[in-house]
């Protein structure tokens, strides 16, 4: 009983791994060694997608649990909950609008601009998906903002992934 | 060792394996089967090689081996048969040695004398062999190989004589 | 040539099965010329005949089994190289599209997260209170 509660799970990756297996729940995942791979990938030289490799060449692992079940999505607030507390992650800004919740925590890095580590949780009101994301690395924050200010996407919305 | 580099080895006796498997099944056809089975087989032994110092005394001993095998299965009567029409038939020689030249009739001979006679004689006096290279072969001291050789030889020279005494170039 | 007297002595020898190869080979030296004594010449076929049947020979070549199992050796070394390199690129061209997804797949992600912030950061115009921690990551942005 004690080890499977016992906070021996410093990383995001083990905390959520169980809901990668339920069916209800769609995950991506993408590894470390990807990411190294994607880095050393010769993209063509648009600007737009040379944004993504420069961020790309920071990160070294992305989570993402997507659900529409209430009760999945209930517990795995609980277990987000619990990692950001064993894991000491600082709540850097939260959202609550007319279509969703959004919680963004980080973990600081090696200076203000950067987090070594962010967990997002998602609760879109309207079409009832959750969304848990978790990225680790060298990230500047700065930037991730801007892939999207400049561009003036609609904010939010759900994450469709193909 | 590849095909070829066995090929170079064995290049040196393979006749000397033929003439004595022709020597001893007499047949010219049979020694050219029985020659093709003993470099198949000294193909599938060519391992054994390094081991063997001397590669042609294996080879003419497995040769004489496999002859003798060869003869003993079959019908040992058939063969006599065929040559005693030489030996036992005395006067009567002159008839069949007539027709015959001398040189075929001293082949023929050979061919009468007992299978370790006709070895010696063959390994002697066509391929020139030592007595211990034969002796070798056929698991014998060179004092016995020179009394069996002896033997041999002279039983050759009385046919011949008398076959001379009868006119017959 | 030798003397009558020394092949007779030689021819002695020889029955004995006590010459040794020099002396056969004198032996044959002498029968195979024109001057054998007559009382020699019986024996003429005799040393003809060795000198002859040494010519004897295989007529075929030898056949060895052939590199059927050598042939099959290298068939298959040639399959399996033609099977290694087929995994190759059917695992490069896999790769390439694992990349490729991965890739399309984290700049979703990145979009939602960013999308995600800069609707914190829109709100803000028209909050009258902030987080104080958004304040300090945003803060050269407002400016």
């Amino acid at each position: 009983m004690l080890f499977l509660a016992a906070p021996f799970l410093s990383q995001a990756q083990d905390a959520f791994d169980k809901f990668e297996d339920i069916d209800e729940v769609t995950t991506v995942v993408v590894s470390k060694s990807m990411f190294k791979l994607m880095s050393s990938f010769n993209s063509d030289t648009d600007p737009e997608t040379q944004e993504y490799m420069e961020m790309i060449k920071t990160i070294d692992g992305l989570r993402v649990y997507i659900t529409d079940n209430q009760d999945i999505a209930r517990e795995m607030k609980e277990v987000a909950t619990k990692y950001i507390k064993s894991s000491k992650l600082t709540e850097l800004m939260r959202v609550t609008d007319k279509d969703a919740n959004v919680k963004i925590y980080v973990k600081q890095g090696r200076d203000e601009d950067h987090v070594k580590e962010l967990l997002m949780f998602v609760s879109d009101k309207e079409d009832k998906q959750t969304v848990l994301m978790s990225l680790m690395g060298d990230i500047d924050l700065n930037k991730v903002a801007l892939l999207t200010e400049k561009m003036n996407l609609p904010t939010g919305g759900n994450i469709e992934i193909q | 060792m590849n095909q070829k580099q066995f090929l170079e080895t064995i290049h040196p006796f393979k006749d000397k394996v033929f003439r004595l498997a022709k020597r001893l099944l007499v047949s010219r056809e049979e020694a050219e089967d029985a020659s093709q089975e003993l470099f198949f087989k000294l193909w599938k032994n060519r391992e054994k090689f390094e081991a063997y110092k001397n590669v042609e005394a294996f080879a003419m001993t497995m040769t004489k081996n496999y002859c003798l095998d060869r003869l003993k299965s079959k019908q040992a009567g058939n063969l006599k048969l065929v040559h005693s029409n030489y030996l036992e038939k005395g006067p009567g020689l002159d008839k069949e040695m007539e027709v015959k030249d001398s040189v075929s009739l001293v082949h023929d001979l050979i061919d009468q004398l007992p299978e370790q006679q006709r070895i010696i004689i063959q390994m002697r006096d066509v391929e020139q062999y030592e007595f211990e290279e034969i002796g070798k072969v056929l698991g014998l001291k060179p004092t016995a190989i020179r009394v069996a050789l002896s033997r041999a030889r002279k039983k050759i020279k009385e046919q011949l004589i008398k076959q001379h005494s009868y006119g017959v170039s | 040539m030798e003397s009558v007297k020394k092949i007779d002595s030689l021819l002695k020898k020889y029955f004995e099965g006590e010459t040794d190869l020099r002396e056969e080979a004198q032996l044959k030296k002498y029968f195979s010329s024109d001057l054998v004594d007559s009382k020699h010449k019986q024996y003429t076929p005799l040393f003809s005949y060795f000198s002859n049947n040494e010519k004897e020979q295989l007529s075929n070549a030898i056949k060895l089994p052939k590199a059927k199992s050598q042939r099959f050796k290298w068939m298959s070394i040639a399959a399996s190289f033609a099977l290694m390199a087929s995994v190759y690129v059917g695992y490069s061209i896999k790769q390439e599209n694992e990349i490729k997804d991965a890739f399309s797949q984290t700049q979703m992600a990145l979009d939602f997260l960013s999308g995600n912030m800069n609707k914190g950061n829109q709100a803000f115009a028209q909050l009258d209170k902030f987080k104080q921690t958004t304040e300090i990551i945003y803060n050269q942005k407002n400016k």
